[in-house]
């Protein structure tokens, strides 16, 4: 797939997902069972897939991992970072518009369901410092470390978000 | 597709003996969301102690009239 076919793709994908967020589901049908939070998740979730898969692609189709200095991709991460900020918050004004009032709602299943996706995270995290303890250990360059930490971070996200999902559809 | 819970319960029937009580209602009597209650209903989560307790009380009914435990087959 070709950069500006996968940006098109995301962008179509995060247009539609933001407007199926906010006006097509039926919050009142009495078999409807998507939570505020679910909601929140979804839509994180598709953000963080389509800014970081971008990045990822982009980044690891151009560069020369022998020679890539960190110096050179610090102005596009912090851009990255930025879309993404932006994009979450565009997410959440959407998602509170959508549900209005329900954003205080969290009882035990949100703590249950939290607690179980924490727990599988952290052994992810744990296994993700171990791995960058051995890079440093060896004096891997700065932008493999970074990439690293980044990747660790981005699928320690993806996996708390899916898992979160995951619990809320096939329950706890 | 949801896994079941080995708690099966009567919420939807004993909502409709109790004055048609509609989910946000009996959500808002016991303290949880509404879309915990369709969990519960489902049998997609096994409230907690306390919680099904406050649903009994709820529909004016025991606890074993709500809820059922089916012991697993061996």
């Amino acid at each position: 797939m070709s950069k500006n076919t996968y940006i098109r793709s995301c962008k179509i994908f995060l247009t539609y997902g933001l407007i199926y967020l906010t006006f097509c589901i039926d919050k009142d049908s009495e078999e409807k069972s998507m939570t505020y939070l679910e909601r929140t998740y979804a839509g994180v979730l598709a953000i963080t897939i389509a800014c970081f898969g971008w990045y990822f692609i982009d980044t690891l189709t151009s560069v020369d991992f022998a020679s890539a200095q960190m110096t050179e991709f610090t102005g596009r991460i912090w851009t990255m970072f930025g879309i993404y900020i932006v994009l979450v918050i565009i997410t959440a004004i959407a998602t509170h518009f959508a549900d209005a009032g329900a954003e205080d709602e969290f009882d035990e299943r949100d703590n249950t369901i939290d607690m179980i996706s924490e727990r599988l995270c952290s052994y992810f995290q744990a296994a993700a410092l171990f791995g960058v303890l051995i890079l440093t250990m060896y004096e891997f360059s700065a932008f493999l470390i970074v990439h690293v930490v980044l990747a660790a971070i981005v699928l320690t996200t993806i996996l708390g978000l899916g898992t979160r999902l995951y619990l809320y559809r096939r329950g706890v | 597709m949801a896994k079941p819970t080995a708690i099966t319960n009567n919420i939807r029937t004993l909502r409709f003996m109790a004055g048609e009580m509609t989910q946000a209602e009996l959500a808002e009597q016991v303290g949880l969301t509404r879309q915990t209650i369709i969990a519960i209903e489902q049998s997609r989560y096994s409230p907690s102690l306390e919680a099904a307790f406050k649903i009994a009380i709820a529909l004016n009914v025991g606890l074993e009239e709500v809820f059922q435990y089916q012991v697993p087959a061996k």
